[in-house]
C-alpha cells in the first residue's frame, strides 16, 4: 500500500514537466492496474503496511477515485490544449488523488480525519482555479463552509473517543460501545453533510455547476462517497444509539429524495439537474446506511460505486455539449442528435443507467435498498415508489431535451464527437453495466 | 452498409426464422412429453437469499417465443421495403432486436428479478421507438409511453421486495401454497397494476392511441403482439396466486370497461392506425377479462391468435399509408379493393379474424372465450359488456372496412396504388397463412383437456346475432355523408366524451404533470431558495453582518472610548489591589 | 346470464352448487338404480398424470384422446373421434349432475310444502 503512496508523491514533479500531460494519466493507468492486482478478502484488513491498509470498502472505494482522476484528466484536455496552468491543475489532481487515497487506505481515525479535510483543499482550488463564471466564489464558500461547520464537532469527536478508550484503530472500532447523544450527532453530522441529506444540501447544487469539469466529476464521483464511507465505518460502534434515532435521518432523506426529484423538473441548467440527481441517489443511500441492515449496508456501497461512475460520465457528457456551445442551458443544448447521434446513443446509455435500467449497478444498489428499506418498514414503499418513478421522469427528461428536436438556431458552429470522448464514456458506462456480473464479491463481506 | 450482399434485415429475418422453427420443433417436443427445462445460474446468495438467473423452458413459454420470433422475423424483413428510404437502417433494425432480445428474457424467466430485467428493458426500447421520428407528437406519445410503462417497473421493484418474505425471487414455486398470505395480497394487487400499466386498461389507457405515432413496422411488432401482452403473460405466470382474490373482480371489471370503451372511441376515430390502436386495446381488454374469469389458457390462446392478426393488419395499414402518401385518415381512403386487391385481401381476412368469423383464426379463440363466459356464473354488466363489446369490434371492422375498400377513391386525381412491392407482400402472406391456420392448429395443440360447453340455443347464437347488428350499423355508419354532420352538433358532448376515450387521457397528461411540476416549482421557490437558505448560508451571512457591525464601534478610533476603557482597567486594577491579602 | 331468468322462485330453497344429496337416492323412482362407477383405473391415473379435477367419471374417454394425441402429435385432427367422445360424455355427466340438483331443489320444496302444512 505503501508503495502506491510514494508512486503519487513522485509523480508530482512529473506533473511540472514539459509535455508530461498524457503521461501523468499513462502513469495513474499503470497504477490502477497495480492496484487492481491486489486482493482483498472478506472483511478482513489486508495489505497491511505502515498505518494503511485496505478492506473491500475502502479497496472499491480507492479503485474508483483512481479510475475517476484517469478520465478527470482525460476530461480536461481542453486545459491542455489552451495551456490553460496545466501543471498546476495536474498536480491538484494528484495532490487529491494522494489525499482521497489516504482517507480510504487509512487505519487511524484521526488521520482520516485530517486527510478528510484536506482532501477539500485541492477541491476549492480547482473550484476556483479552473471554474468559469464568477459565481463560483460563493461556491467555493459553499462547499468550505458547509463541510468545516459540521466536522469540527466530529474533530472533537475523535479526541473524546481517543480518550476514552485510547485506540484509533478503525479495525477495532467494533468493540467499542460509546452510547451518548451528543457524541452521536456530533459524529454524524459531518457526514450528513457530505453525504449530502436534505436539508443540509444547498452547497452541492452549488459547487458541482460551478466546477470544471473535473471538479465536477471528482465531487460526484468520490467526494460524496467520502459521507458515505464515514457512516459506514461509524455506524459499527454507534448502534445502539443509531437504533433510537435513525428515523429521524432516514424520514428526512426519504422525502427530502423526493422533493429533489420534483425539483429537478424545474431546472434549466444541465449541470444543476445533475447535481440534484446526485442528491436523490445519496437520499437513498444515507436511508440504507442508517437502517443498518446487512441489505442496507451492501445496497448502499453498491449504489456509490455506480452512482460515482454514472453521476461522473454524465458530467462529461455535460461538458462535452458545454466546449462545443459555452452554454450550460437546456434551451440552448438541445436538438443534439442532429449535429452528435453517436454521442446520443452514449447520452441514452448513462441515463437510463441513472434511472437504474437493467442491468446496471444502480438498479442493483437500488434494489438491495429497497429491500432494506422495506424490511423496515413497508410503508416507505410509496416515498420509494415516488422516488423511483420521478428519477425516471428527470433522466428521461434530461434525455429527450437535449437530444431530441429542433436545434437552437443561433449555432454557428459545431463539430462531431472525438475519440477521446467517446473513450472517457466507455470507461464510464462499461464497469458500470460489467460489474453486476460479478457482484458477490462486493456484496459477500461480513 | 448498403453494399453488402446481404443487408442486415434479410440476416435478422433469416435468423429469427430459424429461431422460430428451432422453438416449433421444440414446443411441440415438450407438448408431447409434458417436459420442463429450468436452467438456473446463481449470480450471488446472500442470508438466505439467492439472486439467479433463470431461464424456464415449458410450453407456453417455447410457444409464445415461436410467435414471437415468427412475427419479429416478418416484420425485420417487412421493414426492408418500408423504411428502405431510411438513412439508418441499421440503428432501427438494431433496436428492433434490442426489442426482442428483451421480451425473450421476459417470457423464459420464472424469477421476478429477471423478469424485471426483460420488463424495464422492453419500457426502454419502445420509448427508443416510438421517438424515433423526430416530431413533437412523437417525441410526446414516447414520454407518455415510457412513463406509463416506468409506473409498471416501480411495482414490480416493489414486488421484488415484499417477495423477500418468501425467500426466494422464484414465485413459480411457492405461488400455489402461499395463497391466503396478506403479503401474497399486497404483490398479488402490485402485479396487478403492474400488468395494467404495460397492457393498457383502464387508469393507464393513455399511452396506447398515442404510441401510434411510431413507424409502422413498430406498431406491428411492438403494440400489437409483444410489449402489450407482456403484462397478460405476466398475469398468467402469476394466475395461481390470484384466483380467490378482490382485485381479480377489480381487474374484470376494469378490464371488461376498458374493452367497451376502446370500441366505442374505435368508431369515432378517423386515423387508420389509432383505429386499429384502439382494437388492439379492446382485445387486451378481452384477455384481461378472461384472465381474470379464472381462464389464463385460453387468455393465452386468444393472445397468440391475435398477435397474428393484429400484426397482419398494421402491416396492411403501412403498406395502405404508403400509398396514400403518407396520409393516414380514412376519408381520403377508399375503393382499394380495386386498385391493390392483394393487400385489401390480407385486410379483409384480417378484419374477418379480428371480427370472429367462423372459422378463421380469431373465430375458435374469441367464441370459445364468449361461450365460456356465457356457460359461467356472471352478474348482467360483465355479460353486457363482453357481448356489446363483441359487436361493437363487428362495428368498427365493417365501418373501416366500407371506408377503405368499398367506397369511393377520396384522393387527389393523381396517383400510384401498386401491388407489386413483393418484399412487403411476401411477409404478409406468411402472417396470413398463419392467420387462417393457426386459430385451429391453436386449439389443437394446446388444449389437452377440452372444455365442454353446454348452452341454450339462443345464448350460443348471441354471438352471431351481435356480429350481425354490429356489422349492419357499421356499414350504415359509413354511408353517412358530409353534410349529415351538422346532426351531430346535437349529440357534441356525447360525442366528445365517448371519442376522446372518456376523458381518461387528461389523467395521464394535464392532471398529473401540472400538479406534481407546480409543487416543484414552489418546493424550490419556498424550501431551497427560502428558507433552508436563512436558516444555513444566506441567513448566517446576514446575521453575521449585522452583528459584526456592532464591533466596529470599538474600531472607530474614539478617544473616549480609551479613556474609559482605561477607567475600567484602573478600576479592576485598583480592585485586585485592594482585596489581595 | 340464463340462470337468473326464470328462476325467482327456484331459489327460495336454501340449495347452493357444492352441496351433497341429502334424500335417499331410490325415493320416488320404481326401478333399481345403480350407482355411478368410475371405468378408468386409479393406477392409470396416476400414471397418465392427470390433474386431480379432471379425474372423473368420464376419465377413461381422457386417457383414449391423450394416447391418441400422443402417437398423432402433430396431425391432431385425426383424434377428433375420441375428442368427441370425451365430450359427449362429459356433457352426459353434466346432464345428470344438472338432474340431480334438480330432483334435489324439487325434494326440497316438496319437504317445505309438506313441514308448513304439518
Amino acid at each position: 500500500m505503501m508503495k502506491f503512496l510514494m508512486m503519487m508523491i513522485f509523480m508530482i514533479p512529473l506533473c511540472f514537466m514539459k509535455n508530461m500531460f498524457w503521461m501523468v494519466q499513462m502513469m495513474l493507468m499503470l497504477m490502477m492496474f497495480m492496484f487492481m492486482n491486489l486482493g482483498v478478502k472478506l472483511n478482513l484488513f489486508c495489505n497491511l503496511s505502515y498505518m494503511m491498509s485496505c478492506d473491500i470498502m475502502s479497496y472499491g472505494l480507492i479503485l474508483l477515485s483512481i479510475w475517476i482522476s484517469i478520465l478527470m484528466i482525460m476530461a480536461s484536455e481542453n486545459l491542455y490544449k489552451m495551456d490553460y496552468y496545466v501543471n498546476f491543475f495536474l498536480f491538484n489532481v494528484i495532490f487529491l488523488l494522494i489525499m482521497l487515497y489516504l482517507t480510504f487506505s487509512t487505519l487511524n481515525m484521526f488521520m482520516f480525519y485530517l486527510f478528510f479535510e484536506g482532501s477539500l483543499i485541492p477541491t476549492l482550488l480547482l473550484i476556483i482555479g479552473w471554474g468559469y463564471q464568477p459565481e463560483r466564489i460563493q461556491a467555493g464558500m459553499y462547499l468550505l463552509f458547509y463541510t468545516l461547520f459540521v466536522s469540527l464537532p466530529l474533530l472533537i469527536g475523535i479526541f473524546y473517543m481517543n480518550n476514552e478508550m485510547n485506540c484509533m484503530i478503525i479495525y477495532f472500532l467494533k468493540f467499542f460501545n460509546l452510547n451518548n447523544y451528543l457524541l452521536y450527532i456530533s459524529m454524524i453530522l459531518a457526514f450528513l453533510v457530505k453525504m449530502p441529506m436534505y436539508f443540509v444540501h444547498l452547497w452541492l447544487p452549488k459547487a458541482h455547476v460551478e466546477a470544471p469539469v473535473s471538479g465536477s466529476m471528482i465531487l460526484a464521483g468520490i467526494m460524496l462517497k467520502l459521507g458515505g464511507y464515514g457512516l459506514l465505518r461509524l455506524m459499527i460502534f454507534l448502534q445502539e444509539i443509531n437504533m433510537k434515532l435513525n428515523y429521524i435521518w432516514i424520514v428526512i432523506s426519504l422525502v427530502g429524495g423526493f422533493y429533489i426529484s420534483l425539483k429537478c423538473f424545474c431546472q434549466i441548467d444541465i449541470k444543476s439537474l445533475i447535481a440534484y440527481s446526485s442528491v436523490a441517489h445519496m437520499s437513498i443511500v444515507i436511508s440504507g446506511i442508517m437502517i443498518m441492515n446487512y441489505w442496507g449496508f451492501i445496497g448502499s456501497y453498491i449504489l456509490m460505486i455506480g452512482h460515482g461512475l454514472c453521476s461522473s460520465g454524465m458530467f462529461c457528457l455535460a461538458n462535452i455539449s458545454y466546449e462545443r456551445l459555452h452554454s450550460r442551458s437546456l434551451y440552448i443544448n438541445k436538438g443534439m442528435m442532429n449535429f452528435m447521434p453517436s454521442m446520443s446513443l452514449w447520452w441514452f446509455l448513462l441515463m437510463s443507467s441513472n434511472m437504474a435500467a437493467p442491468p446496471s449497478l444502480n438498479l442493483m444498489g437500488e434494489i438491495s435498498l429497497i429491500n432494506s428499506l422495506m424490511s423496515w418498514s413497508w410503508i416507505s414503499m410509496l416515498m420509494l415508489m415516488l422516488i423511483s418513478f420521478f428519477s425516471a421522469g428527470y433522466s428521461l427528461y434530461l434525455y429527450s431535451f437535449i437530444q431530441h428536436g429542433n436545434y437552437y438556431s443561433g449555432i454557428y458552429s459545431y463539430y462531431t464527437g472525438v475519440s477521446r470522448e467517446y473513450l472517457m464514456l466507455m470507461l464510464h458506462w462499461l464497469p458500470l453495466n460489467i460489474l453486476v456480473l460479478k457482484i458477490d464479491y462486493s456484496m459477500i463481506w461480513f | 452498409m448498403n453494399n453488402m450482399k446481404y443487408s442486415i434485415c434479410f440476416i435478422s429475418f433469416f435468423f429469427l426464422f430459424m429461431m422460430m422453427m428451432v422453438n416449433f420443433f421444440f414446443m411441440i417436443y415438450f407438448i408431447m412429453n409434458d417436459m420442463v427445462i429450468l436452467m438456473e445460474w446463481e449470480i450471488m446468495s446472500f442470508n438466505s437469499l439467492s439472486i439467479v438467473m433463470s431461464i424456464l423452458l415449458d410450453w407456453m413459454s417455447l410457444l409464445f417465443m415461436m410467435f414471437v420470433f415468427l412475427i419479429s422475423s416478418v416484420v425485420i424483413y417487412y421493414s426492408k421495403s418500408y423504411m428502405q428510404s431510411e438513412l439508418n437502417l441499421s440503428r432501427f433494425i438494431i433496436l428492433v432486436l434490442l426489442f426482442v432480445f428483451s421480451m425473450m428474457l421476459l417470457i423464459i424467466s420464472p424469477n421476478i428479478i429477471s423478469i424485471l430485467l426483460g420488463w424495464d428493458g422492453l419500457g426502454l426500447v419502445s420509448y427508443c421507438l416510438v421517438i424515433y421520428y423526430q416530431n413533437l407528437k412523437s417525441y410526446n406519445a414516447g414520454m407518455l409511453t415510457a412513463l406509463s410503462n416506468r409506473v409498471g417497473d416501480v411495482f414490480i421493484l416493489i414486488v421484488i421486495s415484499w417477495m423477500l418474505n418468501y425467500g426466494s425471487w422464484n414465485y413459480i414455486f411457492y405461488l400455489e401454497f402461499m395463497n391466503n398470505d396478506w403479503e401474497m395480497m399486497m404483490i398479488g394487487s402490485m402485479i396487478i397494476m403492474a400488468a395494467m400499466t404495460k397492457s393498457a386498461q383502464i387508469p393507464f389507457s393513455s399511452w396506447l392511441p398515442a404510441a401510434m405515432a411510431a413507424p409502422t413496422p413498430v406498431s406491428a411488432l411492438v403494440h400489437s403482439s409483444t410489449l402489450v401482452t407482456a403484462g397478460v403473460y405476466l398475469l398468467i405466470r402469476f394466475n395461481m396466486m390470484l384466483l380467490d382474490m378482490f382485485f381479480l373482480k377489480l381487474l374484470l371489471l376494469l378490464s371488461g370497461l376498458t374493452m367497451f370503451m376502446a370500441g366505442i372511441s374505435a368508431n369515432y376515430e378517423f386515423d387508420l392506425k389509432k383505429i386499429i390502436a384502439l382494437s388492439t386495446l379492446s382485445q387486451l381488454g378481452l384477455m384481461m377479462s378472461i384472465l381474470s374469469m379464472g381462464l389464463p389458457d385460453l387468455a393465452f390462446f386468444h393472445l397468440l391468435t391475435h398477435a397474428m392478426f393484429k400484426a397482419l393488419l398494421f402491416m396492411c395499414a403501412g403498406i395502405i399509408i404508403h400509398m396514400m402518401n403518407d396520409i393516414q385518415d380514412i376519408r381520403f381512403m377508399g375503393g382499394i379493393s380495386l386498385y391493390i386487391p392483394l393487400t385489401s385481401l390480407c385486410m379483409n381476412i384480417s378484419n374477418m379474424a379480428l371480427c370472429g368469423i367462423p372459422f378463421l383464426a380469431g373465430f375458435y379463440s374469441k367464441d370459445l372465450i364468449l361461450e365460456l363466459v356465457s356457460f359461467s356464473n356472471l352478474n348482467l354488466m360483465i355479460f353486457f359488456l363482453y357481448y356489446l363489446s363483441t359487436g361493437l369490434t363487428m362495428f368498427y371492422s365493417f365501418r373501416l372496412m366500407m371506408y377503405l375498400m368499398v367506397n369511393d377513391f377520396n384522393l387527389l386525381s393523381i396517383f400510384n396504388l401498386y401491388d407489386e412491392d413483393y418484399i412487403m407482400l411476401k411477409s404478409m402472406f406468411v402472417l396470413l397463412f398463419m392467420s387462417i391456420i393457426s386459430g385451429s392448429f391453436l386449439s389443437w395443440m394446446i388444449f389437452s383437456y377440452p372444455y365442454m360447453i353446454y348452452l341454450p340455443f339462443n345464448l350460443k347464437m348471441m354471438v352471431i346475432y351481435v356480429s350481425l347488428v354490429g356489422g349492419m350499423l357499421g356499414y350504415f355508419i359509413s354511408n353517412m355523408k358530409i353534410y349529415s354532420v351538422n346532426k351531430f352538433l346535437m349529440t357534441y358532448n356525447l360525442s366528445n366524451f365517448l371519442c376522446l376515450m372518456w376523458f381518461m387521457p387528461n389523467l395521464s397528461t394535464y392532471g398529473l404533470s401540472y400538479y406534481f411540476l407546480n409543487l416543484g416549482q414552489s418546493l424550490l421557490k419556498n424550501i431551497d431558495m427560502g428558507w433552508s437558505e436563512i436558516y444555513s448560508g444566506f441567513g448566517m451571512m446576514q446575521v453575521m453582518k449585522k452583528y459584526s457591525v456592532f464591533y466596529n464601534v470599538y474600531q472607530m478610533n474614539n478617544f473616549m472610548i480609551y479613556l474609559f476603557s482605561f477607567i475600567i482597567w484602573m478600576f479592576i486594577l485598583f480592585m485586585m489591589l485592594m482585596f489581595n491579602n | 346470464m340464463g340462470q337468473m331468468m326464470g328462476s325467482y322462485d327456484a331459489r327460495k330453497v336454501d340449495l347452493y352448487m357444492d352441496d351433497k344429496p341429502t334424500f335417499d337416492p331410490q325415493a320416488g323412482f320404481n326401478y333399481q338404480r345403480k350407482p355411478r362407477e368410475m371405468v378408468a383405473r386409479e393406477e392409470d391415473l396416476v400414471s397418465a398424470k392427470i390433474p386431480v379435477k379432471y379425474r372423473d367419471y368420464c376419465a377413461h374417454h381422457l386417457l383414449e384422446y391423450q394416447s391418441c394425441r400422443y402417437k398423432n402429435m402433430p396431425l391432431l385432427y385425426k383424434c377428433a373421434h375420441e375428442k368427441h367422445a370425451y365430450l359427449i360424455c362429459e356433457k352426459d355427466d353434466y346432464v345428470i349432475r344438472m338432474k340431480e340438483f334438480e330432483r334435489e331443489r324439487r325434494l326440497r320444496l316438496r319437504e317445505k310444502r309438506i313441514v308448513g302444512v304439518a
